[in-house]
């Protein structure tokens, strides 16, 4: 990671404490914000793959992939923006979803590196607090207060292995 | 490419063009040492780092993906491994970032090889193994781009390692760093699938890891690029005939002909070893560098000592900060220096931005990295002689 | 073959793969998609369960409709996920080489026709709603809904050029 890449990620770790904050000191607003926040990057996301495919993608060989993933990822995004219309409850359920997916994903992450030797700790630790912030969203969902912390102590997590991942080495990167 | 070609059989045909022992091992030497001369290396010698022939794992960890980021990688890659095949090639689909992209497809017997070999002629051991290692690394390499791009370089499921007698078999590609390669499985590693363009993975033939390395393999498969038209790849051919063409070369080099063209081989001079050689290419192995060394201490009639990188580093460090040019790794390092300065300026006159900026001395007077001032120097000998 | 790199025409093969792999990439999304569709119908049940459990709890005239509209909803829910999961499986089997029945291409074109009107829904309703906020709602399953047309538009396309290209059966 260059030195421009880990001040990015210490600043995006400190905004993200900032956000926990807001979350907490705001529950009912806070979830809404939170809510709007993942709805903006996945659309943003989702931008950039179409932009990705429409650029160079299309012209590749299993291209049309990457427009797939750009579909569904703005399609994720406004969803989640639509539910901030809706009782909460349910932008609550999207936000356990997303949080028990990037869970598992960052949980199988940390596998393949811990089998290649690799850095895996941080990455498994991520991958259990976010299934553990899903499940306990999942026991508290008749609790909006509760939940809002749950998401904050989530965030706050995420946001403490950001600040230390930028200091550490990252995982090896194999090139032939 | 691997050791057993660009250290021993380099150093195979550098006897049978007519170089000496002593001449042959430092020509092998300079073409393996491209695979070992990194920004660290250079910075542990005292070295100027943008001589810098290839890039470590570790240092692509730490590599930016930014713009300038990939122009350093490109530099690198296409100048030494990743030779492009043709700068003005036409893709028929695709903007600007596409063309740009594509038009660094690595291939042989393009224009940029006689500018590496001719850019060789008169400048000692050192130019001349670093310019056959890039010679023949466009036979192993061609089809993929020293550049990170998705789009170019990467590759699917549609992967079969064709082996004479059997069915083609179809490869997976694992991705456990580290982890050998199972010829007898056929489990090998590349990369992981990573859908960003410009991610680090998607260098060069990452994706197939180093299977397209192995002078046994023969495979299909789709190239990214190329609109699912299959492309059988013959590795014992294609070696052979890298062998043959850098026997060529290395005769231009060395003096017994005239000029250098593309696409003309050796093969009447290889002609008596052919079976030795297909035996030694086809044989179902990692690396053959025993093959190669037992043909090469044949032919000259010497041992061939094993290489070390650091072989000449305590002559590099100990020399005064003047004189240092003059050592072997001085004139190899500058020897770099010219082979990427020029690649590079081919790159941007064709209108290519991935490489960066190139500016003409003789136009424009010395602008940019400071390591290319020893150029300067370097030309002015080549055009005095 | 003799690849070079330039631009030609591509051979009858290259086209078959083009269209295999289409099929394979489509046939996932239209899994994906049915996936989706699984967690909005859910989640459609979950918001309006309590008002749908005391109107057909009413019993009576009211009680009875409800009962039959959702029981045709649910059907035709169940309906649309059979199809996606026929649908996705197939196209991604044929997109590998193995050749499928007919079945698949009649259920593909059930799916477009039903996705068909689901598009031409959502243009009524954005005419017909006024609020901001349900016509938001609206015009997000009106792109979702378009989408999944032109990817079975796609997916049958190609079905029908390699079944053109390579009419016997490979199974």
């Amino acid at each position: 990671m260059s030195n421009l890449q880990k001040i990015g990620n210490v600043a995006m770790g400190l905004l993200m404490i900032a956000c926990a904050i807001l979350v907490f000191s705001f529950p009912k607003e806070g979830l809404l914000i939170f809510g709007w926040f993942i709805s903006l990057a996945l659309i943003v996301m989702g931008l950039q793959k179409l932009t990705q495919y429409l650029t160079m993608g299309r012209h590749m060989v299993g291209g049309k992939t990457l427009l797939l993933i750009g579909i569904f990822l703005i399609d994720f995004g406004v969803f989640a923006a639509s539910l901030t219309d809706s009782p909460e409850i349910y932008l609550v359920i999207y936000l356990i979803a997303i949080y028990a997916f990037s869970g598992l994903v960052s949980l199988l992450r940390a596998n393949e590196a811990k089998k290649v030797g690799g850095l895996w700790k941080l990455e498994m630790a991520q991958g259990v607090v976010n299934l553990l912030v899903a499940v306990a969203c999942v026991v508290f969902i008749g609790s909006p207060d509760t939940i809002a912390l749950i998401f904050c102590i989530g965030l706050l997590w995420s946001a403490l292995l950001r600040i230390i991942s930028a200091f550490r080495q990252t995982d090896i990167v194999y090139v032939a | 490419m691997q050791k057993d070609f660009h250290y021993y059989a380099t150093y195979c045909a550098a006897t049978l063009a007519g170089y000496d022992h002593e001449e042959s091992l430092a020509i092998s030497y300079s073409d393996q040492m491209a695979d070992w001369c990194t920004v660290t290396f250079l910075e542990s010698i005292g070295a100027p780092t943008s001589a810098a022939t290839t890039q470590m794992q570790l240092e692509l960890m730490k590599v930016r993906t930014d713009p300038i980021g990939l122009q350093d990688i490109t530099r690198i890659w296409s100048s030494f491994h990743f030779l492009p095949g043709n700068l003005e090639a036409d893709p028929g689909k695709g903007g600007r970032r596409y063309r740009e992209k594509y038009r660094l497809i690595c291939d042989t017997n393009g224009p940029l090889v006689a500018k590496t070999v001719e850019l060789a002629k008169g400048r000692g051991p050192q130019a001349v193994g670093l310019a056959m290692h890039v010679v023949a690394d466009t036979w192993a390499h061609r089809y993929f781009a020293g550049t990170p791009s998705l789009a170019i370089n990467n590759t699917n499921r549609h992967f079969y390692e064709v082996i004479e007698g059997q069915p083609d078999r179809q490869i997976t590609f694992g991705h456990v760093p580290g982890a050998a390669d199972d010829l007898e499985n056929g489990t090998y590693n590349g990369t992981i699938y990573q859908a960003s363009e410009r991610s680090i993975m998607n260098l060069g033939h990452g994706r197939a890891g180093h299977f397209p390395d192995y002078s046994f393999a023969k495979y299909r498969y789709l190239p990214a690029w190329a609109d699912y038209e299959e492309v059988l790849k013959d590795n014992p051919s294609d070696y052979y005939q890298a062998f043959c063409q850098v026997v060529y070369a290395l005769r231009y080099l060395h003096g017994d002909v005239a000029t250098f063209e593309c696409d003309r081989y050796d093969y009447d001079i290889v002609a008596p070893y052919k079976d030795e050689i297909n035996a030694i290419i086809n044989e179902r192995v990692l690396e053959n560098n025993e093959g190669w060394k037992r043909l090469g201490e044949k032919l000259s009639g010497h041992d061939i000592e094993d290489f070390d990188m650091h072989a000449h580093e305590d002559e590099y460090k100990s020399a005064p900060a003047d004189n240092r040019d003059g050592t072997f790794l001085g004139r190899y390092i500058l020897a770099a220096l010219a082979q990427k300065s020029m690649v590079t300026h081919e790159i941007f006159a064709s209108g290519n931005r991935l490489a960066g900026r190139s500016i003409e001395y003789q136009k424009g007077g010395f602008a940019g990295i400071r390591d290319y001032l020893g150029l300067v120097n370097y030309r002015k000998e080549a055009s005095d002689k | 073959m003799q690849t070079t790199l330039s631009a030609s025409q591509p051979t009858t093969e290259a086209l078959t793969r083009r269209d295999r792999d289409t099929l394979y990439v489509i046939g996932t999304g239209i899994l994906a998609l049915g996936a989706w569709a699984l967690v909005k119908y859910v989640m459609m049940y979950l918001r309006y369960s309590q008002q749908l459990t005391e109107a057909i709890g009413k019993g009576g005239e009211d009680g009875a409709v409800v009962s039959a509209v959702l029981g045709i909803i649910v059907g035709l829910a169940l309906f649309e996920l059979v199809l996606h999961v026929i649908v996705g499986l197939s196209a991604r089997a044929e997109g590998q080489g193995k050749r499928k029945g007919f079945l698949y291409v009649v259920c593909a074109v059930l799916l477009a026709m039903l996705t068909f009107a689901y598009v031409c829904l959502d243009v009524f309703g954005l005419l017909a709603i006024e609020e901001i906020g349900d016509k938001i709602d609206v015009i997000i399953e009106g792109i979702i809904d378009f989408t999944s047309l032109m990817m079975l538009g796609g997916l049958i396309a190609a079905t029908m050029r390699l079944r053109k290209s390579e009419p016997e059966s490979k199974e």
